[in-house]
């Protein structure tokens, strides 16, 4: 297995992504992990920018991930404000069954994606540009596409719903 | 002109620099005369009253969740506007049906009053 | 590969310098237009005609106390403004000034911009937390739901431009209004997204974050020397963006008889700085639930019937 420059970038990025990620999750401080949170979307996006050639996507990661949610999320945090001390200590019940779970969903997407990462991770190898991506969602996978806006139906019930119950 | 990915990090790099520098700068040129009224939340000259962290409007929130569902519905028609001339008549059929469906959204938000600022 | 990152670099300096002193002098030329237009003489004495005001001023900002209050939190203090200047810097370089002078050029340029630029409200926000105080805290959710709810409809507004062009491409989108303005074949969405970029600048009659008579100044209240020149600066980089942006999607880019493309855009560039400016002058201050029923109830409905009507005016044509 022959190591290029390619690869380099790839260690470098996913090293940011699991070093920012790792900080999400030990940081306590609600403020500081939503912001490693930011730096992780971000890294996936220049992720998929620089070595998947899939600028669409990863314009769209940070349009709707870092400018959407991560906007919400922090929004929410300063809406709770808590003041100093309050999110010191908050144990989570259960926490030990539910790192196993993801530890055990993270082992099966390496199981999944064993092996084929390089084949993935090529500049420009899918050459997911725009127009190939709308030509998919708008002719194979048109119904997919027409239940998404259902999906978002639902997802819109469900904000109304919570937000009357809070009012 | 070819389109070309690599000088963005250049633009951020040096974005990121001239930030960092120019504000260091200024911290470590500037007078330092600290004194506890002078760093105190501003309050309209009054003593700051109550602590500054607590909750807040819930509205706030339900705009934000909002925007949250909308973004993606508009994410979803860039794709689809640029392809727009190539799909033709089943393409604008395809888009009808998705803003009907927007449209009983937004309707049935309307209705229950989540648009309302009070 | 050398050449190529020289004459990057070269450009990139070159537009970021420009745009900083046209930042400068924006600050100097609004005080003057407002000030003419309430028939006072505005800034007079620094320079002839108060001319090195923005000099000045600036160089005021840089040699102040830097205060921190003392319940901000430190870190954050310092990278809200930071995070919320380089937002705003980094759109310049996909911005084309004409078909040559652009620091780079992006098949997806549109969203790059829209991206960012919703990446800056993390800025706000967080330069309202970390102040530690009410107002600040106050002002920055304003800022962020006031930047939510416009920033929907902005989005739809642009679908029609992007219909007719076929591309997300900044280059592309001019290079297909060669023969007539998208203005012409878009007029509703031109006056929406003049108003969904009123409401994302916070400008004038929008700018509810900072009503002085409610919240003091936003989310800046706590913000003194050169880290407040850095949100002022940036405010003012977006202008620059926002107008450029409508200059491209609307009205024909560098396209123009005689003088050469970059001066065309340079011109049409500067009539948006001063609709912007009048407009400040002219309109007082909305309501908040006024702004919102604006945003929410009329400009929405209207942005996506003007693209089923777009779409089937194209259909039909």
């Amino acid at each position: 297995m022959m190591i290029n420059a390619w690869d380099v970038v790839f260690f470098f990025l996913a090293g940011l992504i699991l070093l920012s990620a790792l900080g999400v999750v030990f940081i306590r401080h609600p403020v500081y992990s939503a912001l490693s949170l930011l730096a992780n979307l971000c890294v996936t996006a220049i992720l998929y920018l620089s070595l998947m050639g899939a600028p669409f996507i990863a314009m769209v990661q940070i349009i709707v991930y870092a400018g959407a949610i991560m906007v919400f999320f922090l929004f929410v945090i300063m809406l709770m404000n808590l003041s100093k001390g309050e999110y010191q200590e908050r144990a989570v019940p259960w926490r030990l069954l539910l790192g196993l779970g993801a530890a055990a969903l993270f082992a099966f997407q390496i199981f999944i994606l064993a092996g084929e990462w390089r084949g993935v991770l090529s500049p420009g190898a899918g050459g997911f540009g725009v127009k190939a991506l709308s030509h998919f969602i708008f002719t194979r996978y048109i119904l997919a596409f027409e239940l998404v806006s259902v999906l978002i139906f639902v997802a819109a019930l469900g904000a109304v719903a919570l937000a009357k119950k809070k009012l | 002109m070819k389109d070309a990915y690599w000088p963005l990090i250049l633009v951020l790099l040096l974005a990121v620099g001239f930030g960092v520098v120019a504000v260091l700068m200024s911290t470590l040129l500037g007078p330092k005369k600290p004194d506890p009224i002078k760093l105190s939340p501003y309050e309209c000259g009054v003593d700051p009253v109550g602590d500054a962290r607590m909750p807040f409007f819930v509205h706030y929130y339900v705009v934000a969740l909002l925007f949250l569902i909308f973004d993606i519905e508009v994410v979803f028609t860039y794709p689809w506007a640029v392809y727009f001339k190539k799909l033709g008549l089943f393409g604008l059929l395809e888009m009808v049906v998705f803003i009907a469906v927007f449209l009983a959204i937004f309707i049935y938000v309307w209705g229950r009053g989540a648009l309302e600022w009070e | 590969m050398t050449q190529e990152l020289v004459l990057v670099v070269i450009k990139m300096i070159v537009v970021f310098a420009v745009a900083l002193l046209v930042v400068a002098y924006l600050t100097y030329f609004e005080r003057k237009i407002i000030g003419h237009m309430q028939l006072r003489l505005g800034p007079m004495r620094v320079g002839p005609h108060g001319l090195l005001q923005p000099i000045a001023d600036g160089l005021k900002l840089f040699v102040k106390e830097d205060i921190v209050p003392h319940d901000s939190d430190r870190w954050t203090f310092y990278f809200a403004p930071i995070l919320n200047l380089v937002c705003a810097l980094v759109l310049l370089a996909v911005i084309p000034f004409s078909y040559n002078f652009m620091v780079t050029r992006l098949n997806i340029g549109v969203l790059y911009i829209l991206s960012l630029a919703s990446v800056g409200t993390i800025a706000l926000l967080l330069a309202g937390w970390s102040s530690g105080s009410k107002y600040p805290i106050l002002g920055g959710l304003r800022s962020a739901a006031q930047i939510f709810s416009y920033e929907i409809f902005l989005g739809f507004s642009i679908m029609g431009v992007l219909m007719i062009s076929g591309s997300l491409d900044l280059v592309k989108i001019v290079e297909a209004q060669s023969k007539v303005w998208n203005i012409v074949y878009q007029p509703v969405a031109f006056v929406v997204y003049i108003i969904a970029a009123l409401g994302e600048l916070n400008r004038t009659p929008f700018d509810l974050p900072e009503a002085e008579t409610e919240l003091v100044a936003g989310f800046h209240t706590e913000y003194s020397g050169f880290k407040f020149a850095y949100f002022f600066l940036a405010e003012y980089a977006n202008m620059i963006i926002v107008s450029c942006m409508a200059v491209i999607l609307f009205l024909g880019g560098w396209k123009g008889p005689v003088l050469p493309g970059i001066v065309w855009f340079l011109i049409k560039m500067c009539a948006f700085f001063y609709f912007f400016i009048w407009v400040r002058a002219t309109f007082p201050r909305y309501r908040y639930d006024q702004f919102m029923r604006i945003g929410w109830k009329i400009m929405l409905p209207v942005t996506l019937a003007n693209i089923l009507v777009t779409g089937i005016v194209m259909m039909l044509v």
